[in-house]
């Protein structure tokens, strides 16, 4: 993996302008992740698979990594979930139950092994049978397989760019309140926002992925 | 249970038009009582500026989506809480154009509103003014003005200037969007201070939600706001007319009770789903199909907008979650025009996610996950967008009905919501996503991708001049049932192509003078 252009930029730095309640959220997600009272310890291990290839953080010491399965397994038993379902899918509970038993099904079709015991590659070539919708398995016969990955993957991402340490390493300054920001032109920068060391720009892999392998799913709307 | 005692008013919802109708009603003497299935938030101690935390804005509860496109619900469409989606809206304050109330005249498709421009003209005035709408200094498009936005625009964002490049590059028109923050003080509120939490939770009262405009004014003139008070059924008496709403009331044990709120008059604000869901699940040996639905249209003709995001990679640092993401906007292809082969048209407006809903628009969009997405978001304050905001055309087909046999935390039948999109909306929809990139483009954009995406409800109980084909009149009367009002955006005709909350709430204000000047003759 490529470095952050942003080494060494904290938003933490600025924690103290921040709105008193708005602090104790964020800090109280750094220094609690959740009890896991959801997932069995077999799913857990599963997910954990899964969250290191979805969101790789392999550059960092396994302490400093950014828990995610904890937050989902909260969100999950606390049903802190946004309470609708497509008409094909199941409510959310039964989704991650069923996908991860249905990841370890396609793994164990391929290769004969739980998802948890294979190496990167095969672990990526399942995911990606699963985001394509093209894995075995009798789960997926009633969880529409890409369906689910899409959930997978926004649901990891919104517990991984929850977190500062994912905020530093994408130059955004945190949450700004109260002092908001001054330089709103294009290409202004406000003092308390990082410069990068270097450019490191995106358009190869945009159009590398135009065509959309379609992980589905939606942001919610912005507008 | 308890009943208490009867008032001039219930309103069922405290959002966008729920807010304006408790207002209105208590300045003018009403005795009101708005119910509230939700908190009444304090933006000083429940709103955070993190993106996880404030789901809770979204209306949650158990819900399906289905139809050959289901749309998303949530953060998408709906707000929970007293003030509704207007805590969380992004804001854009847009009259609709003269033609939204013609379609059918003019482009033969739909149907006419049985109300006009010229009908909400006053009305959009006086709801600007209230909220203190900033604005450009002139508008160059439809919608005519008698004068300027109270409040002066805000300036352009790094985004804002991104569409307003590539418009200029193209002779294509722009203009700083009319949008409900404020740019000065307005009584004891701040201006914005660009902190771009705007779709989370303004924590400064500066953006110009319901709750800290027209329910402050409304609880000083007296109206009572009731909220964590689920309505459950409307009740009307043996002639017929509306007389209480029955409701779950949760207490601050979590204890649910029931109660009842009679009224002289019932008006229901609960939106495009809990709206037609109510009136549904209001269904009686009277009304067998639901309350004040002889026509079969509640929970028919549901729209949203096509509001798929083009993002654009900039060669400059675009950090578009500086300032209220609603920036600039262009209404040059909100008409219908001969050389394309579909009706009506569409707007096009700046966005600003933040960064977890940037990556999940990565994430859905490009197909990213493992290291090149982590490796994609190292660019993101490269990154501009720009928003759609596409007309869809009112279909049967499309709308809201009760789910056969689940049911939600009170019991109550889940609504099933469905939808999918007409031949002319895709048609439109594609256009629109095609000038987008052209802009983005224009502007400089290295590389540029689509998001799909809907927001917005409109229609379920629509407006009309014949009570055969609409659920109320154009003063938001049920045709079939006296005392019994549907004001919000479910009484919308067609969607437009203009973000709808502005003409929510001028409909919600204008309701409330016909209400109040009805009473004075005693015709309620």
């Amino acid at each position: 993996m490529k470095p952050s252009p942003y080494a060494g930029f904290d938003p933490l730095d600025e924690a103290r302008n921040w709105e008193d309640r708005t602090r104790e959220v964020v800090f109280h997600r750094l220094q609690h992740a959740p009890e896991i009272r959801f997932f069995t310890e077999r799913e857990v291990a599963t997910l954990d698979a899964i969250v290191d290839r979805i969101l790789p953080q392999e550059d960092r010491e396994p302490e400093a990594r950014v828990p995610i399965t904890p937050f989902i397994d909260q969100v999950l038993f606390e049903d802190d979930t946004d309470g609708f379902r497509k008409a094909d899918m199941p409510w959310e509970q039964d989704a991650w139950k069923w996908g991860l038993a249905g990841i370890d099904e396609t793994s164990r079709a391929r290769f004969g092994a739980d998802f948890g015991a294979l190496d990167a590659e095969r672990q990526n070539e399942v995911l990606s049978a699963v985001q394509k919708g093209q894995a075995e398995g009798e789960v997926w016969q009633r969880l529409p397989a890409g369906k689910f990955f899409g959930k997978l993957v926004q649901q990891v991402i919104s517990m991984y760019y929850a977190h500062p340490a994912a905020w530093a390493e994408i130059g955004w300054p945190g949450p700004a309140s109260k002092r908001g920001y001054m330089r709103t032109a294009y290409g202004r920068i406000d003092p308390w926002q990082p410069r990068p060391a270097h450019e490191l720009p995106s358009v190869a892999l945009v159009q590398a992925n135009e065509d959309g392998s379609g992980a589905g799913g939606s942001g919610g709307a912005l507008h | 249970m308890r009943r208490h005692e009867e008032v001039d008013a219930v309103i069922v919802g405290v959002g966008a038009s729920g807010g304006v109708l408790v207002k209105k009603l208590a300045e003018a003497g009403w005795r009101v009582v708005g119910l509230d299935a939700g908190p009444h938030w304090n933006p000083h101690e429940d709103f955070v500026s993190d993106e996880r935390t404030m789901h809770k804005l979204y209306w949650r509860d158990r819900r399906v989506t289905g139809g050959d496109d289901p749309i998303e619900l949530a953060g998408n469409v709906t707000g929970r809480g007293v003030g509704g989606s207007t805590v969380h809206y992004s804001m854009y304050a847009l009259r609709m154009h003269r033609s939204d109330f013609e379609v059918r005249t003019r482009d033969g498709v739909a149907s006419d509103w049985p109300l006009s421009y010229e009908d909400l003209e006053p009305y959009y005035e006086e709801v600007e003014h209230e909220l203190g709408i900033a604005g450009p200094v002139d508008w160059p498009w439809d919608a005519p003005r008698r004068g300027a936005y109270p409040y002066r625009p805000h300036k352009l964002n790094g985004v804002g200037e991104v569409l307003a490049r590539g418009c200029d590059a193209l002779g294509i028109q722009w203009r700083p969007g009319a949008i409900a923050t404020l740019s000065a003080p307005k009584q004891e509120r701040p201006p914005c201070v660009y902190r771009g939490w705007c779709i989370y939770g303004c924590t400064t009262d500066a953006k110009s939600s319901t709750l800290v405009t027209y329910v402050r004014a409304a609880q000083k003139a007296g109206a009572e706001i009731r909220p964590n008070s689920m309505a459950f059924r409307v009740n009307t008496d043996p002639s017929g007319r509306a007389r209480s709403v029955s409701y779950y009331r949760t207490d601050e044990h979590g204890q649910v009770h029931e109660e009842e709120q009679a009224a002289r008059v019932v008006i229901v604000s609960g939106y495009s789903i809990e709206t037609p869901r109510l009136l549904l699940m209001s269904a009686s040996a009277q009304h067998p199909d639901g309350l004040a639905n002889a026509s079969g249209m509640v929970g028919k003709g549901l729209m949203v907008h096509s509001s798929d995001i083009v993002f654009g990679r900039m060669p400059e640092p675009v950090s578009m979650f500086k300032a209220p993401p609603p920036n600039t906007i262009t209404q040059d292809f909100y008409e219908t025009d001969p050389a394309n082969d579909f009706v009506r048209g569409y707007s096009v407006q700046t966005v600003g996610p933040l960064p977890i809903k940037f990556a999940q628009n990565v994430a859905s969009s490009l197909g990213l996950w493992g290291t090149d997405l982590r490796e994609f978001m190292y660019d993101y304050v490269h990154y501009a967008g720009l928003g759609l905001v596409g007309e869809t055309l009112p279909e049967d087909r499309n709308g809201v009905t009760l789910h056969p046999d689940e049911t939600d935390q009170y019991g109550l039948p889940i609504p099933a919501v469905s939808f999918g999109w007409g031949e002319n909306d895709s048609k439109l929809k594609t256009a629109g996503v095609a000038r987008q990139k052209q802009i983005l483009e224009a502007a400089g954009a290295q590389a540029t991708f689509a998001a799909s995406d809907t927001a917005h409800l409109m229609g379920g109980c629509r407006m009309g001049s014949d009570p055969s084909d609409s659920v109320v009149d154009r003063d938001c009367a049920a045709w079939d049932v006296s005392g019994l009002y549907i004001c919000d955006g479910s009484v919308f005709v067609t969607s437009s192509a203009s973000n709808p909350s502005l003409t929510i709430q001028a409909i919600a204000a204008r309701t409330a003078d016909r209400l109040v000047a009805a009473g004075r003759r005693h015709e309620l």
